[in-house]
């Protein structure tokens, strides 16, 4: 099965993605031309809401990308998240294979669509920018589940 | 002290809340914020911006 999900983000910033990814249990893997999926497109996904080949992604890019994310510890072979140019797309695409040990990737960040992934992000990207501005910074969990991100000067 | 909070929901959808500006100075200071985001943001107004707006209304 190869069900490539595309991830709702597109991300301008490798210093703040490694930032979240480290803290989500993830390393960021710089400048490799490929990431583990299924390894073949079978056109089995009908999903039209999440499915990459849905979602205007070409199925030459399944599996290439510029970057990866790969989880801590991770096992021979087990699936990774292709950070992938897009074109017509600003950035980098997280693409990766939802089916089988795929899961294990939603499962560490957040459930489909990869949640928690963009959640960190964001909060890496407001902090930089925040610390750009001169403001000190500092980064909480609320007990709701959100993230705070606090600029003070 | 002047105080951006940005609140980051579940899903990654972030909100942006300020205190201690006054006046377009708010929207000034979280405009590279928003561009960072890569998207507009919900924001919220303070009684300090409507304040400073009334103000130079009246001078």
């Amino acid at each position: 099965m190869s069900h490539v999900a595309d991830v709702d983000l597109h991300i301008t910033d490798l210093d703040a993605l490694g930032a979240a990814a480290e803290a989500a249990g993830f390393e960021l893997v710089r400048d490799v031309k490929t990431y583990n999926w299924f390894g073949s497109f079978l056109n089995d996904w009908n999903d039209t809401d999440r499915a990459a080949i849905h979602r205007g992604i070409p199925e030459e890019l399944f599996g290439t990308c510029d970057h990866k994310l790969r989880r801590k510890g991770a096992s021979e072979g087990e699936y990774e998240i292709g950070l992938t140019r897009v074109p017509g797309r600003e950035g980098y695409t997280p693409l990766y294979d939802s089916y089988g040990n795929g899961k294990q990737l939603e499962r560490a960040l957040g459930g489909a669509g990869l949640p928690a992934l963009k959640q960190g992000y964001a909060a890496q990207v407001s902090a930089k920018q925040l610390r750009k501005q001169g403001y000190s910074v500092r980064i909480t969990q609320q007990t709701d589940g959100k993230l705070r991100v606090r600029g003070s000067r | 002290m002047k105080q951006i909070d940005v609140i980051i929901d579940e899903t990654g959808n972030p909100t942006i809340h300020t205190s201690g500006f006054t006046g377009g100075e708010c929207a000034k200071e979280t405009a590279a914020l928003e561009k960072a985001l890569g998207a507009k943001t919900k924001d919220t107004k303070t009684p300090e911006f409507f304040k400073a707006t009334v103000g130079r209304i009246t001078q």
